[in-house]
Formats: structure tokens, sequence, C-alpha cells
């Protein structure tokens, strides 16, 4: 369980979050309109940012992001993103991810050869291939069809990782389940 | 339109202007009717010609090229290095980004003189070759470096990347497009440069030294034949290093 204790933070003078604080249990889904720090929810809980008050305490030492804008490095391929955060012995397994995000045909597509759907696809497999014990998924299933987001759901399930998910849509948090905490 | 269509348009095109400048440079040259202020070109053809025919015009093109692009492959390397360390140490920068700005606005002409007096004739053309390619690599590789998308950055942060991987993965394929580019048009520069330091400088065997006999004995055809031979050199050699570094690097 992840603990956030008075957390405070702030982007420069605009204030996120003041003395949050808050158990996240290992499933969990953060809901709540745009702007309201879900997004630096995840993030501080990564540890990509240091809160100016309060303390951050139980995350795993090996956490996977899926962040919201993909991320993925324009200049390689599809396998070559995924391969990218495996280390050398295990990179022959980036092909096996994107089979299992059923992205077979498209190994040595760049991202702007792909469609939206196609690159948060590729931004999944990534994070499942990284194998964290805990994984940060923001808006995950953005561009999926329904049926696609069901199938992707269920990898990320499959998994065995804890899920700390920020979503704005009903279903999908109803698809990954746990406990749903909204930051209204 | 297809790819080799556009290409021979394209050639068709230039050929055309190559024609429209002879024909201008001819009808001036008939019109001054004096080689010496300004040789036609079937002077400067008869004079390259013959210049061609001799084994000196070989060597000296050979050791200008070697002086010169040995120079420009000195400056590519430390403009290189020397913007990876300004990069990862602040302290670095700090230190070589004033020197950088130095090198880059003094008159080619001052560095000439001092270098004529620290390291003798021969070696100056190397050396001003490297003064000038290295600032423009630096400058080049320094800027596209520090616009490293922060989003990339803090996705390799949460993946825990290495410096080392790091640097293999986002920073080399950012900065690679700038840094080819710069290296291209520093090519241009290290041949204006070299060829300067050695009509300053004469050494033995070298294009400016013949370009500086040239001007000593207002031999106007061959001035013009050589400085054809500079421009053809530099030419051919930033076609070369442009399709040996390809279009985009894939890591």
């Amino acid at each position: 369980m992840i603990r956030f204790q008075n957390v405070s933070f702030a982007f420069g003078d605009t204030p996120v979050f003041e003395g949050l604080t808050l158990d996240i249990p290992p499933k969990c889904v953060l809901k709540g309109p745009s702007g309201r720090g879900k997004t630096t929810l995840l993030r501080l809980a990564a540890g990509l940012l240091r809160p100016q008050a309060g303390t951050i305490t139980g995350a795993p030492e090996k956490i996977a992001f899926l962040f919201q804008d993909d991320r993925l490095m324009p200049w390689l391929t599809a396998e070559e993103n995924v391969a990218a955060v495996l280390p050398k012995e295990r990179r022959h397994e980036a092909a096996a991810w994107l089979r299992r995000v059923e992205l077979a045909s498209l190994p040595d597509a760049r991202p702007d050869e792909m469609s939206g759907g196609q690159r948060r696809r590729v931004a999944l497999a990534r994070v499942l291939a990284y194998g964290g014990e805990l994984l940060l998924l923001d808006e995950p299933f953005k561009g999926l069809d329904p049926a696609l987001t069901e199938r992707m759901a269920a990898l990320v399930l499959e998994s065995g990782a804890d899920i700390l998910m920020a979503s704005h849509a009903e279903r999908e948090a109803a698809l990954i389940g746990g406990e749903v905490i909204d930051l209204q | 339109m297809t790819d080799s269509t556009g290409k021979r348009d394209r050639l068709l095109k230039n050929l055309a202007a190559l024609v429209f400048w002879v024909a201008v440079w001819t009808a001036a040259a008939a019109l001054t009717q004096s080689e010496l202020i300004l040789p036609g070109p079937p002077a400067v053809l008869r004079t390259l010609l013959s210049l061609v025919q001799s084994g000196d015009f070989w060597l000296s093109a050979l050791f200008s090229l070697l002086r010169i692009f040995g120079g420009f492959a000195a400056g590519l390397a430390l403009g290189t290095i020397l913007a990876a360390a300004a990069g990862r140490w602040t302290a670095a920068d700090t230190l070589i980004s004033p020197m950088m700005r130095v090198v880059r606005s003094t008159p080619v002409a001052s560095f000439i003189i001092l270098a004529l007096l620290w390291i003798g004739r021969t070696y100056v053309p190397l050396f001003i070759a490297a003064l000038m390619v290295m600032p423009v690599v630096f400058g080049a590789v320094t800027t596209a470096a520090g616009s490293v998308d922060a989003g990339i950055l803090e996705m390799a942060r949460a993946y825990r990347f290495s410096p080392f991987k790091k640097l293999r993965l986002i920073y080399i394929p950012s900065a690679y497009p700038a840094w080819r580019s710069a290296a291209i048009t520093a090519m241009g520069l290290a041949w204006k440069a070299g060829v300067a330091a050695e009509v300053l400088c004469q050494p033995k065997t070298a294009i400016g030294t013949e370009l500086y006999y040239s001007k000593l004995y207002l031999e106007t055809p061959s001035l013009f034949a050589w400085t054809a031979v500079v421009v053809l050199l530099s030419f051919l050699l930033e076609r070369l290093f442009a399709r040996l570094a390809g279009e985009r690097r894939r890591p």
C-alpha cells in the first residue's frame, strides 16, 4: 500500500495538493475531472516529482509507468521501443509483447507511422514487458475501441502487478476493479 | 511525379542554371577583353587541362585535401566531445561555451597569423580548419541536446535508463540530425578557411600556395582554375559526407 501523508505539491505558484493524506490500496482507480491532479499523483507515486511537504511511503522498487501521452521514442520502431526498457538478455521478448497487444504486424513501424490506438498499445506493451511490481496507468485505454479495451484490460490484470490507474471512464474503472478514489 | 522523374527534372534545371551562368561569364569576359581581369571559360579550361597533366597538381590537391579534411575531422570530433562534456557537466559548459563564442567571432586571419607563429606553416591549414568546424558543431549539438523532449527524458527516468542508455537511445538520435547538417555546413567553412590559411602561410605543396603564386605572377586563368578545383573538391567531399552520414541514424 502506498501512503501519502500530509503531502503538498505545487507547480510554481499553483498548488495541486495541500496536506493530502491518502492510503492507496494495491488495486485502485483515480477518477475526477481534468486538472484535479490525477497525473501529478501518479508522478509523485513514481518518484518522478518530489513533494514540497509530507511523505510518500510504500511504493515498490520496480514501477512501470504508462504515460498519458505514450512517450515513445520517435526514432525507434515499435519493437525497439519495447525492447528499450528490457535488459539485454530479455530484448528478444519485445516481439512477443507486441503480439500480445495485437500488433504482430507492426514491429518495424515507427510511432509516426502508427495510429493513436496502435501507439497506445505499444506503450502498454512496454509497461507490461518491463514487469513492474506496480503499474501506474494514466488513461491507459485512450483511443481504443470497447472490445480492444476489454482485451487490453484483461492483459493488464493478467500481469498480477499492483495497479494504480487514472481514468475518466467509469467502464474502464469497472474493468480494472479495485477501489475508486475520487479526486473531486 | 515519380522519384526518378523528379531527379531528372532537378538535374535539368541545375544544368540549365549552369549553362546560364557560363554564358554570363563568357559574355562578361568578352566585354572586358582581358585575360588578366577576367579570363573566359575556354582559357580557364585550357589552364585546368594543362594543370591536371602535371604530377604537382595532384600532389597539391592531395596534400590540401589531407590537411583540410584532417582539420575537419579533428574539429568535428572535438566539437562533439566538448558538446557532450558541456551537456553532462555544468562546469564544463561554463568553461567551454565562452571560449567557443570567442573562437566563432574572432577573424580567421588573426588565428592564421597566430598559428603561423605557434606551429609553423605546414599545419596551420589543418589547425584553422579544425578551429572553424569546432564551434559550429559544438553549437549545433549543445542546442539539439538541450532541446531533447522533456517527456522522453522523464520516461527514461521512470524506466531507470543508465546514463549510457540515455546517451545511446535518446541524446544521440535527438542530436544527430543537427550534428549532420552542422557537419555539412562546417565542411564548406573548413575548405574556405583552410585554403585561406594556405594562401597566407604557403605550405610547400598546397592549393593555397598555387593560388598565391597565381596572384603573384598575375596568372588569372590559373587563379580561376585552382579556384574551380577547390569548389569541386569541396562539393564532392560534402556530397560524400552527406551520403556516408545518411539521412537519419537508426540507433
